[in-house]
């Protein structure tokens, strides 16, 4: 069997990774355990989130699935920071979870290139430090041009329950054994991290009169550029909260607790804390939220969000009893922790693809990122980096300053991760400008220019950029009568105009909005919301956004000063000790990244930058010798 | 980092010498100095040679005269257009000379930047790069070295302490936008209002401690105030008679504030006379008024001249009270013209004080001597001399801490047109890049480990 591609693991990033390499038209081949569990969302059922739904629009601009998954199995659509402005506005989803891992499936089915291959991965084959393909189960062999890992939390995984624990990679699934072991032969550096996850509850065992009711939004806002609209019925959530009583029961299970006791080695995320770790932290909080999630239309499961645990089953049992609204809670699966290998990201490139083998790619949990998002999004940029090798082409970096994608990956290769790593908005320096409803704006020419993107997507694309270009051109210069403003102006809480202005110069008062004027002003147009969004946006926050480009600008003037491959960082004596090892660890490209790499300071860069200067001269000298 | 900006320095020690090098160096050297400068148009001079001028403040007070040196571009130091101005060395004239340059767009340089830009811009051997990089790692350890050895009585901390108030700030905001879904507490418009006040405070007091500090070795002020006839211009000449005069400002009209330079201790004392302003008159301009307030609060020394042979009116009762209320020990108190026949009732008031009090006669210059050691025992007690380094570290200081004031000043004021509160955050985290200069390390995540620490966060 050879391929032009492999990738191992039919999770997020397997999922993307495979369908962006099939679309460019290369050989696929998935490796999953079982088919059927392909594309399942392991941990609660949604997808989005602040800071992750602008992953998923990007993901979909870029000619990914996950944004398209999630608008078929949606069953409960909420844009999350509604009060807040556009760029801090993020769209969340939950799933019918059976139903998000079939449609995955059919995403993946869909392409006549993409080889299911229902096996497990033991070991990655190498040839002269590249990879050229794996073993599988029984030593059969599988040959591939690229390969691409992503093994989420099934390496060595092992699960925890009290004083309980069993290998595995998720509750009923067997864990991956020998891959990291092969490539620490190979010198790979691993860690540990742990997740965890909570209970889920049987819907028919809740009070819900005691319970505080979350809508979805009344009209659901898909994902995908390319989906038209939901029109599918949509389910509420719930929202509920412990008690000191609960506290006090779970606190009778501490001394049983893998994490307290020190069975679980891996390091939990801080944002995403177990509910015994919150009450031991957080003492003087006597509640916590909770929301109730249903798994979808015919599942009986509620995921209990906010109550993830791995205290011994009969603690969880007792405590969750004590929470307003789930008295008589049916457990139909106790709340867990996994720990796993991974490995960390600086021993990789920005591509993805490791310094220490060539032509084989990590994305996802095994690089120590936590959110089905995450993963996807470096599954999609792994996948496509592979596929662009296999062109000579040049490798496809985004930008901090383009994408939370270009953050996401610069962040990880860059740090040092002590816990598995979310995206957050105020991880992006230039989030003003990075919003979740201009990706497509954003990163669609690229997918254009890797013959990724949908023909609807694209029509939508043109006649958007068409509708900003007409508002800006013709309405914005619009001179506006002071009577004619004053007229309605008072019902819009606006003080009167005393002379002529333009909708511009108008549209800058902060309780004005665009849309409005155009009805009030009574021009007559067809212009998409978006595009009217846009063009209002520009106008209201043109300082703030000027800034922002200055601020890009400098930004990519330090990310322009390359520092040559060859350049030995030991031997540099005027740089901190730490920096230079740090230097020496991460290899930086650019004096833009050094910059980043915790450790280095102003000084330090000064110093690089001379001997980046005189590097290339020597080389100069050298050549013309 | 190498920018195309313009950068200005002393490049020459100030204490000893009678001139002083200022350097500027980049794209706009030339231009900016032009602007101040009387005689030519340095625009159109000839690079590679030297033009006799004054420089001429914005407000058209003459600043220094000056010989300015041009080299215009590649064929100077550091390959750049650079504009050298020799000056009197004087502390004030230097301080602002920088300041005016600074106010016009340039730039403190770094240590080592102009080597720097020399070397990066080709004018240096390769095998030279070794010997830049020693410099500014030097230099940069040095500098915070000695900024921390400096910083210790409690500006360090103060610096620190700043930092993490606003980290603190940015974590409230950054809550409110990143974790919303999280049932806590949003952070009120009023509130970060009044922080950024609390903030700005502190702000000033660190400013203001800089100075206090002398981190730029700005020298003494001494402030003369008395009514007219009372002999200010006598003591002023007594005073100046043994010492070299540096600098003397002609007054354009008599309304202007006098000033006159000299040295004493080695330091540098600047005698301020408020010449026609008298501040006991109820008929003077407003203005005069709070221009001497201000004086009194800014100077560091201020000497209350009497006339022994005269009564003592209520309204320079009162001006002593208030003065002694506001200034304490530094008001010396001084009793002029013994020569003359002295009233009781004056000497019983002067000696009501427990100020430093000495009487004198300006005219035949007697006890001068005597007011010179009062003078000399408090610079003692204000200055302690630093090496010259720290003149330009913390320098840079200042001017960052003066940036992040008026940053500050924006944010609070932009909350009229009510942004969200992701600009504000925007603003804030600019303010911590800047803060980072002074700190050295360059720190990104800072707020997010701020706040998992602080807040109970996480479905």
């Amino acid at each position: 069997m050879h391929f032009d591609i492999a990738i191992v693991g039919g999770g997020h990033a397997g999922i993307e990774a495979a369908v962006i390499s099939a679309k460019r038209g290369f050989k696929t081949a998935l490796i999953s355990l079982d088919k059927n569990k392909i594309g399942l969302m392991s941990c609660n059922p949604a997808i989005g989130g602040l800071a992750k739904g602008q992953l998923v629009r990007e993901i979909d601009a870029l000619g990914g699935v996950m944004g398209k998954i999630i608008d078929e199995a949606g069953i409960h659509f909420k844009m999350l920071n509604t009060s807040k402005g556009p760029a801090v506005q993020s769209p969340r989803a939950q799933a019918d979870r059976s139903f998000y891992a079939q449609v995955a499936q059919k995403h993946i089915a869909a392409h006549n290139n993409i080889k299911v291959i229902e096996d497990m991965a033991v070991e990655i084959l190498v040839e002269k430090n590249s990879a050229v393909g794996l073993v599988l189960l029984n030593n059969k062999k599988l040959f591939a041009d690229r390969v691409v890992l992503t093994a989420g939390t099934f390496l060595n995984g092992v699960i925890h329950v009290g004083t309980h624990n069993l290998k595995a990679g998720r509750a009923g699934d067997l864990p991956s054994v020998g891959i990291t072991e092969s490539l620490q032969r190979y010198g790979f550096k691993s860690g540990r991290l742990k997740t965890g996850t909570p209970p889920r509850i049987h819907k028919d065992s809740l009070d819900y009169t005691k319970l505080e009711i979350q809508k979805p939004d009344d009209v659901p806002q898909p994902f995908s550029y390319s989906t038209d609209g939901i029109n599918r019925a949509q389910v509420n959530c719930f929202i509920t909260y412990t008690n000191e009583e609960t506290h006090n029961i779970l606190r009778t299970g501490f001394d049983r607790s893998p994490m307290f006791t020190g069975r679980i080695k891996g390091m939990g995320p801080r944002y995403c804390p177990s509910i015994e770790d919150k009450i031991d932290r957080f003492a003087d909080k006597n509640r916590h939220q909770l929301f109730l999630e249903p798994e979808g239309y015919n599942s009986d499961e509620i995921y209990v969000n906010g109550f993830s645990t791995s205290l011994p089953g009969e603690v969880q049992e007792k405590a969750i009893k004590k929470v307003p609204g789930l008295e008589n809670a049916e457990i139909l699966r106790l709340g867990y922790a996994v720990d796993y290998d991974f490995f960390p990201p600086d021993q990789l490139v920005n591509t993805l693809e490791t310094k220490k083998i060539k032509n084989l790619y990590f994305a996802g949990q095994i690089n120590g990122t936590s959110g089905y998002e995450e993963a996807a999004a470096q599954g999609l940029m792994a996948g496509l980096n592979a596929t662009l090798s296999l062109q000579n082409e040049s490798p496809f970096i985004l930008k901090r300053s383009e994408a939370y994608i270009g953050v996401l990956i610069d962040d990880l290769i860059n740090k040092i991760h002590a816990e598995p790593y979310r995206m957050f908005t105020s991880r992006a320096e230039f989030r003003l400008l990075l919003r979740q409803d201009n990706a497509d704006l954003r990163l669609m020419d690229y997918a254009k220019k890797f013959g990724v993107l949908d023909e609807k997507a694209e029509q939508k694309l043109v006649l958007r950029r068409n509708h900003i270009q007409k508002i800006t051109d013709s309405v914005l210069p619009k001179k506006i009568d002071p009577t004619r403003f004053n007229m309605f102006g008072k019902d819009l809480q606006s003080s009167l105009l005393k002379q002529t202005v333009t909708i511009e110069e108008l549209l800058r008062r902060p309780e004005l909005r665009l849309q409005e004027l155009l009805d009030r002003l009574e021009i007559k147009n067809d212009f998409i919301k978006s595009s009217i969004l846009d063009v209002e946006y520009s106008v209201k926050y043109k300082g703030y956004l000027e800034r922002q480009e200055a601020l890009i600008k400098k930004f990519n003037k330090m990310e322009e000063k390359r520092i040559p491959e060859n350049l030995d960082f030991l031997s540099i004596e005027s740089l901190s000790a730490e920096a230079r090892e740090k230097l020496n660890k991460i290899k930086p490209k650019s004096l833009g990244q050094a910059s980043r790499i915790s450790g280095v300071r102003h000084s330090d860069l000064s110093i690089l930058m001379i001997y980046i200067e005189k590097y290339l001269r020597e080389k100069v000298s050298r050549e013309t010798v | 980092m190498y920018e195309k900006d313009t950068i200005i320095s002393p490049i020459s020690s100030v204490s000893g010498a009678s001139v002083s090098l200022i350097r500027l160096s980049g794209i706009s050297a030339i231009q900016t100095v032009n602007r101040f400068f009387s005689s030519v148009n340095l625009e159109k001079a000839e690079g590679g040679k030297f033009y006799f001028g004054k420089l001429i403040a914005e407000n058209n007070q003459v600043i220094d005269e000056v010989i300015v040196y041009i080299f215009r571009a590649p064929k100077s130091y550091t390959g750049e257009n650079i504009v050298e101005i020799s000056c009197h060395s004087n502390v004030f004239i230097i301080e602002e000379i920088l300041q005016l340059f600074i106010q016009n767009g340039c730039r403190t340089a770094k240590p080592g930047e102009f080597t720097q830009r020399a070397f990066l811009n080709g004018k240096m051997d390769l095998t030279q790069a070794e010997a830049v990089a020693d410099i500014i790692s030097s230099k940069s350890k040095a500098g915070v070295k000695n900024s921390l050895l400096f910083l210790e009585g409690g500006l360090s901390k103060k610096i620190k302490e700043l930092k993490k108030d606003i980290i603190d700030l940015a974590s409230l905001l950054e809550l409110g936008l990143d974790f919303s879904e999280e049932n806590l507490e949003i952070v009120s418009n009023d509130e970060v209002i009044n922080k950024l006040n609390i903030l700005l405070d502190e702000i000033n007091t660190l400013i203001k401690s800089f100075s206090n500090s002398r981190d730029f070795q700005k020298g003494i002020e001494v402030l003369l105030v008395g009514e007219p006839n009372v002999g200010k211009s006598s003591l002023m000449n007594a005073l100046l008679e043994k010492d070299r005069v540096i600098v003397s400002h002609i007054p354009g009209t008599t309304r202007d504030i006098i000033h006159e330079d000299i040295i004493l201790e080695d330091t540098l004392v600047r005698f301020i006379d408020t010449a026609g302003i008298r501040i006991t008159d109820d008929h003077i301009e407003a203005s005069g008024v709070d221009r001497v307030k201000k004086l009194i609060d800014k100077v560091d020394i201020v000497l209350a001249l009497f006339d022994l042979a005269e009564g003592i009116s209520i309204e320079n009762k009162e001006l002593l009270n208030r003065l002694i209320k506001d200034k304490g020990e530094d008001v010396i108190i001084i009793g002029n013209k013994i020569d003359k026949k002295i009233k009781k009732e004056t000497i019983d008031f002067i000696n009501s004080f427990s100020n430093n009090k000495i009487l004198v006669s300006a005219k035949l210059s007697e006890n001068i001597n005597q007011l010179r050691s009062a003078i000399s025992f408090h610079i003692k007690r204000e200055i302690q001399n630093e090496p010259d380094e720290l003149i330009l570290t913390n320098k840079r200081h200042h001017n960052i801490l003066l940036e992040i004031k008026e940053k500050i000043i924006t944010t609070r004021d932009s909350f009229s047109h009510n942004p969200g509160h992701e600009f504000i955050a925007a603003d804030l985290r600019e303010i911590i890049n800047k803060l980072s200069e002074i700190t050295g390390e360059i720190t990104t995540d800072d707020i997010l480990n701020n706040i998992f620490s602080s807040f109970c966060i996480g479905k």
